[in-house]
Parts: C-alpha cells; sequence; structure tokens
C-alpha cells in the first residue's frame, strides 16, 4: 500500500508557516542570530535558530489562556493546525487517526523556570509550571485542544525523534491500524538544551556551517513540523491533494557511543540501505539528499563517508537546512521531512546557507543556490540522534 | 494479522523483587524497587557508566533475554513515561546553582529519554531497530504495539521490549504537590519482554491485541469495548486487569468493570508496585503469571489516565 502525503505543517526560525519558511529560502535569509526571548544568562555568548515570536503571541496565536502551557505546545498547536486545514473538522470522527509526536525535551521550558525557586528556597510554588513538563503531553495536549481522537502517542529519539514519529505513523497506516497519521515532532529552545550542548562543547558561537572543512560545531533552534498522511483511498474519499509517497523509511542503531557517531557512519549507512531497500529505488534515483549535517566535526563527517560508501561516484545533490533553522532538536527530522516533501512538491532544491571549503577526504559539494525548476523524483531525509539512533525516510513524487 | 505473537521471557524489578507477584507491601509511603545485584549481569567498568534507571532498564531487559534464551533481538524498543529522571534534575539544578557555568556533560547525556534504549544498543552490539517511546501513561502500550507491528511486518522475528520509570526525591515531591499520588503509593519499576513469532516450549502466553484510543469518552468506551472483543473474537474474558487501586476505584475503571460484568474476576495491581507511568508493564508481568498459573483462555488489560479521556486495552491469551 502506498502511503501519501497530503498536509504539511511547520513553524521555525525562518518562518511561522510553509509560505514564510520558503520565502526565506528564496531570500537565502538564515534564521540563526542572537537570542532574542529565551532568558539564559548566555544570551551574548552564542546564535541559535528561534521563532520570531514570544510565548505571549504563541499563546494568542492558538487562543490559549493558560500560563502553564509550555512553548513545545505552542509551537506544536500551530505546526498541526497548519497540517490539517484542509481536512473537514470532524474528520477523526469519521476515520481512524493516529498522532505522533516526537519530542525531546518536552516542556523544559516551564520546568526550568519552576525549578529556580524549588532549586534556590525548594518551594514548590509555581507548581503549575511542571505540570506539563513530560514529552507525551505535547501530544495530548494538541489532541484534546484540536478535537483529535485516535491513538495518540510520543517518541523520544533525541534528535531523530520526529523520523521516527513519521515512519510510525506510516507503518501504522500500512497495517491496518489507522486512516490518517498526523505525524510530526516539536522541540522548543531551552536553557537545559543550551547549556546541555555547551558542555558537549558541539556549539558553534557564530552562524553554524554544516559540511564545511572549517565548521566547528551547530547552533540550536526550535520549532515543530507535522505532516498529515493517508492512503490512496481516504486521499480520495476526503479530495485531498497528494503532494508525494512516502517510499522508503528505516530505522537503525550505531551501537557505537551515547553521544558520537562512528566514524565511518555505520548506522546512518545502515539507515540509508534499508530506507532504499524498502522503496525498491537504486542509489541513482535519489535527486537530492536532505542530510542531517549539524554542523559538529562528527556528525558530518560520519554522515558524509556513509553517503560516500553508499552512493560511490554518483553522490546526488545534497545540503544540510540546519544551516538556516539550527538544529531543533526533537522537531528536526518533521522540519526537514516537510521540507523533502516541498522538494518533490515544487520541484526545488534548498541549499546550504554558508559553505565555502569541502571536507578534507570527502567529496561532498553541497548547493548553495536555491534552485527552482528542478527535476526532483526522489529525496531522501537523514535524522540521527544520541544513543546512536538514525533514520532515513525516502519521499517520492505521485507515479 | 494472521501470524500469532507470543511472549518468549519476562524480566521484572519491582517493589517486589524480581517478580511481578501479588504480595502486598504495605504501610509505605513510597514503593522503590527491590534491586537484584547488578554484579550478576554487568561487569563493574560497565555499571559505573550506568545511571539508577539505565541499570534498572538494562538489567531488567537483560533477564527477559536470559529468560527466553535469546542473546541478540532483532529490535529493542524502550518505553518510559518520564524518562531520566534523577540526571534531568541533576542538570537543572547544576545549572541553576552555577548560574549556567562549568557545568559537567554526564548528567545531560543521560538526562535523555533513548538513553536506556542507546545503551541496550551498545551492550548488545545491536544495529537493528531502535526505538523509545514516552507517552504518559501509555509509554508500555506503545512500545509493545510498535514490537507487534514489526513482527506482523516481518521486519523482525525477535523484540527485546519493555518499559521503565524511576522515583527520585525531586520527582516524588514535584508529583505528589501535582496530585499525581492522590489515594495512591508512589512506585517505579521496569520490566522488559521478550516477543517473536515462533512457538516455543517455554512461550507464555500469545500477546493478541494492543489498542488505544485517546480522546474518548468513558461512555463511548462501550462500544469501543465491544468491537474491541468482537474484533479479537473474543466472546468472554476471563481475567481483567485494571490501573486503580482495590480501595479506590476510579470511574472509567468501575465503568470498565462494569460493561465486561468481571466484579468477580478483576485484579487490581496498582498498589503492588505503586504509581508510575509504565505500570502497565507491571501489569503485563502479572499477566503473565498469572495465565500461565491459572490456565486462563485469556486475559484483558485496561489502563486508563487523564480521568478515564485515555484508555488502551492489551490482549493475552494462552498459547
Amino acid at each position: 500500500m502506498e502511503i501519501f502525503v497530503t498536509g504539511l505543517g511547520i513553524i521555525s526560525s525562518i518562518g511561522n508557516n510553509v509560505e514564510e519558511c520558503l520565502q526565506s529560502f528564496e531570500n537565502h535569509q538564515s534564521g540563526i542570530g542572537k537570542i532574542k526571548f529565551l532568558k539564559t544568562r548566555n544570551k551574548d555568548l552564542f546564535l541559535v535558530g528561534e521563532v520570531k515570536k514570544d510565548n505571549e503571541e504563541l499563546a494568542e496565536m492558538n487562543q490559549i489562556v493558560e500560563d502553564s502551557v509550555s512553548r513545545s505546545i505552542l509551537l506544536a498547536l500551530s505546526a498541526t493546525k497548519e497540517a490539517i486545514r484542509e481536512l473537514p473538522s470532524d474528520f477523526s470522527n469519521k476515520f481512524r487517526v493516529g498522532f505522533f509526536s516526537g519530542t525531546t525535551v518536552g516542556g523544559m521550558d516551564k520546568t526550568e523556570s519552576f525549578f529556580e525557586k524549588y532549586v534556590e528556597e525548594g518551594s514548590l510554588k509555581n507548581i503549575s509550571k511542571i505540570r506539563n513538563h513530560d514529552c507525551g503531553k505535547i501530544a495530548d495536549y494538541v489532541c484534546k485542544n484540536l478535537d483529535i481522537k485516535g491513538v495518540v502517542t510520543t517518541l523520544s529519539t533525541a534528535c531523530s525523534s520526529s523520523a521516527n514519529s513519521i515512519i510510525m505513523g506510516a507503518r501504522m497506516i500500512k497495517n491496518g491500524h489507522i486512516d490518517i497519521a498526523i505525524a510530526g515532532g516539536a522541540d522548543a529552545l531551552t536553557r537545559f538544551t543550551l547549556n546541555g550542548f555547551n558542555t558537549l562543547k558541539i556549539l558553534d558561537p557564530n552562524q553554524c556551517k554544516p559540511l564545511d572543512e572549517t565548521r566547528i560545531g551547530l547552533n540550536i533552534g526550535e520549532g515543530a513540523a507535522f505532516l498529515v498522511m493517508m492512503s490512496d483511498k481516504v486521499a480520495t474519499t476526503l479530495n485531498q491533494n497528494k503532494f508525494c509517497t512516502i517510499s522508503g523509511y528505516c530505522n537503525t542503531n550505531d551501537s557505537f557511543h551515547q553521544t558520537a557517531l562512528s566514524e565511518n557512519g555505520t548506522g546512518p549507512l545502515l539507515a540509508m540501505k534499508g530506507a532504499l531497500l524498502k522503496s525498491g529505488l537504486q542509489a541513482n534515483e535519489i535527486s537530492y539528499i536532505n542530510m542531517h549535517g549539524t554542523g559538529t566535526r562528527n556528525n558530518d563527517h560520519a554522515e558524509g563517508n556513509a553517503i560516500i560508501d553508499l552512493f560511490q561516484e554518483s553522490c546526488p545533490k545534497l545540503s544540510a537546512t540546519k544551516s538556516f533553522t539550527g538544529h531543533t532538536l526533537g522537531a528536526s527530522g518533521a522540519i526537514e521531512a516537510v521540507l523533502s516533501v516541498l522538494a518533490i512538491k515544487k520541484q526545488l532544491i534548498f541549499p546550504n546557507f554558508s559553505f565555502s571549503e569541502p571536507m578534507v577526504g570527502l567529496n561532498i559539494h553541497p548547493e548553495t543556490k536555491f534552485q527552482r525548476n528542478v527535476n526532483i523524483n526522489h529525496v531522501m531525509s537523514n535524522s540521527f540522534g544520541f544513543g546512536g539512533n538514525c533514520s532515513t525516510l525516502i519521499f517520492s513524487k505521485c507515479q | 494479522m494472521s501470524i500469532d505473537i507470543y511472549i518468549q521471557g519476562k524480566g521484572i524489578i519491582a517493589a517486589n523483587g524480581c517478580e511481578a507477584s501479588l504480595f502486598e507491601p504495605n504501610g509505605l509511603q513510597k514503593l522503590n524497587c527491590v534491586e537484584p545485584n547488578y554484579g550478576d549481569f554487568f561487569d563493574n567498568r560497565t555499571l559505573r557508566r550506568m545511571s539508577r534507571i539505565i541499570k534498572l532498564g538494562a538489567t531488567s531487559a537483560f533477564m527477559a533475554l536470559k529468560d527466553a534464551n535469546i542473546t541478540q533481538p532483532d529490535a529493542i524498543i524502550v518505553g518510559t513515561g518520564f524518562g531520566c529522571l534523577e540526571d534531568t534534575s541533576m542538570f537543572l539544578t547544576k545549572m541553576i546553582n552555577n548560574k549556567e557555568e562549568l557545568l559537567n556533560p554526564t548528567p545531560f547525556i543521560f538526562s535523555t529519554h533513548n538513553s536506556i534504549s542507546g545503551i541496550l544498543g551498545i551492550l548488545l552490539q545491536s544495529n537493528g531497530y531502535n526505538n523509545t517511546f514516552s507517552h504518559r501513561n501509555f509509554a508500555f502500550e506503545s512500545s509493545l504495539l510498535d514490537a507487534l507491528i514489526l513482527l506482523y511486518e516481518e521486519e523482525i522475528k525477535v523484540a527485546l521490549v519493555g518499559a521503565v520509570d524511576e522515583l527520585t526525591h525531586d520527582s516524588f515531591e514535584i508529583l505528589n504537590k501535582l496530585g499525581y499520588y492522590k489515594g495512591k503509593t508512589a512506585g517505579e519499576g521496569a520490566s522488559f519482554f521478550i516477543l517473536s513469532s515462533k512457538k516455543e516450549e517455554h512461550s507464555i502466553a500469545k500477546l493478541k491485541a494492543v489498542k488505544f484510543y485517546s480522546n474518548y469518552s468513558i461512555d463511548e468506551m462501550k462500544i469501543n469495548t465491544t468491537n474491541f472483543l468482537i474484533e479479537n473474537g473474543i466472546n468472554k474474558v476471563d481475567n481483567l486487569i485494571i490501573s486503580s487501586n482495590k480501595e479506590n476505584i476510579e470511574l472509567a475503571d468501575a465503568a470498565m468493570i462494569e460493561t465486561l460484568k468481571m466484579q468477580d474476576k478483576t485484579i487490581f495491581f496498582k498498589h503492588f508496585c505503586g504509581e508510575f507511568p509504565s505500570s502497565s508493564g507491571f501489569a503485563f508481568g502479572v499477566a503473565c503469571s498469572v495465565i500461565k498459573k491459572e490456565r486462563l483462555k485469556n486475559i484483558l488489560i485496561y489502563n486508563q489516565y487523564d480521568d478515564g479521556n485515555n484508555h488502551s486495552f492489551i490482549l493475552l491469551s494462552a498459547c
């Protein structure tokens, strides 16, 4: 059974919806910049990919009044609403629906604010702030708010979380458990992750340079993205436009280190190979790869090695869009899946924001210009994370 | 979905030790796990790199592997409702006390929810499917469903699947204040299982179905329950396991007992393991013990949270 993508929703540092994000790419406008909203002492030390709205604006956009609602929930709400806007309002009463959310730190932004007084004074006064801490709260809140019934769950495999939520959604449709999947993820910028990645010394204080020999690290970003998927039959019944199919996917483990990929990129190679096998495609049929490409020494080298290993001399066009959005952690798999779908739907290629010097010994040359009217049939999207989690998705043009 | 899925082994760490037994630990405010001797499973060098929740999860997983006589599962799937709370608290506390300076990366590294499945991937040298679900009280059910589908798809032959949650000083303080333990004892635990599609002599039971229903009212669940039984070709449930305390039966649970007419055949399990999000893993362990010992045809586990807004079924039947 073929699974079709029929809806997209996104919010990131380069735009609050699909159109705005596309426009930023077209204008070659990176979303990486100085911290404006996150309350951190390290405000001036790092550049980040911050969504250009504060919590009050996001809450207003989504008609939310409770103060305890985390930024991740607000971001997820925005992206989900955009993704499902072409569906009839009662879709989850008429069809079996699944909602799959990926996140790494859930409602951590509110938790760290609660923890200040808790740590300093042992005070439990602001307890309601921590009510939405756990990862599952995002999906539960969004579904309750938008009146979505069905199978609701949350995946948390670090930076591949939302790639895995998309895989789970596709598989559940394929196996007849559900008719419609809404899958993606959300992560807000937090002090916890900013300081956490800083302890690992993998943050670039300036605009990151993924896939470049001079790269020194990543910029943390934030955002959310969700995709709507369904079978041909359901798409016809609901009169939905089919943007592309999800033709391949694979989840593997690098089984090497908790926070670093193996030199050769064993896990990434297996994930790409597995996804190709599932799609029935040959490596040379891939038109474009949206790489995981974080900008760290380790990731880009390992991923590059695995790509060269798989594609040999005929490396497809590729880029790392984290150079525009920042690394949105649990949301990145879904954000890049949305971009991959757009590459097919609109026949375009996304560039690297900043690239000058190829990595030594690796024949990896990312695209540096936004290109329209390109023949894009199959797009591969990679997402890797802590814990050795590696996932690859392949999207294909409708036949 | 014509193939049968069998439960081949289990590994439990709970307040009662390493059995999902129904001995009542009495009068305590917190039910901490009675931990096994970890040295029986891992060498000291490995143990030094493990946080407590990772020790609980990894050891319970190794117990399940040993029980099923499996050395290399094709998939590793872990559920955790709250994730690695001790390391999360530790990093947050240091971050605040040190004013975001001079922080140690270790608690951050092990704060990620997938560190348990990640460590299992390394320990078992497994490059295969590896997933982590962190969806509140359905973290275990989600993992089980994922494993079930992988086996139906014949993508894998053997799955290691389970769930773990830890009770920490901070989590107790905070959850208690939030009313999470109202009428319940705080708990924690780890429970892992081996699933495969091949019937073995030691197979415990068949896993027939896992299904959840979010945002359905208690009333709507009546129809869902009837349909669920029909879908699975069941006329009558032999035993029902529900997530309430015996002394404090929640509305949704009472309604389910009523719908299935199981007044005399209901097992209440929460007071044996305490309240924690993935405690349905413990219930699954109880079901495995009971179905074999009492020679039942089937057992239904009904779990719900958010005052009967989210519901799940796990159906086991005899081999």
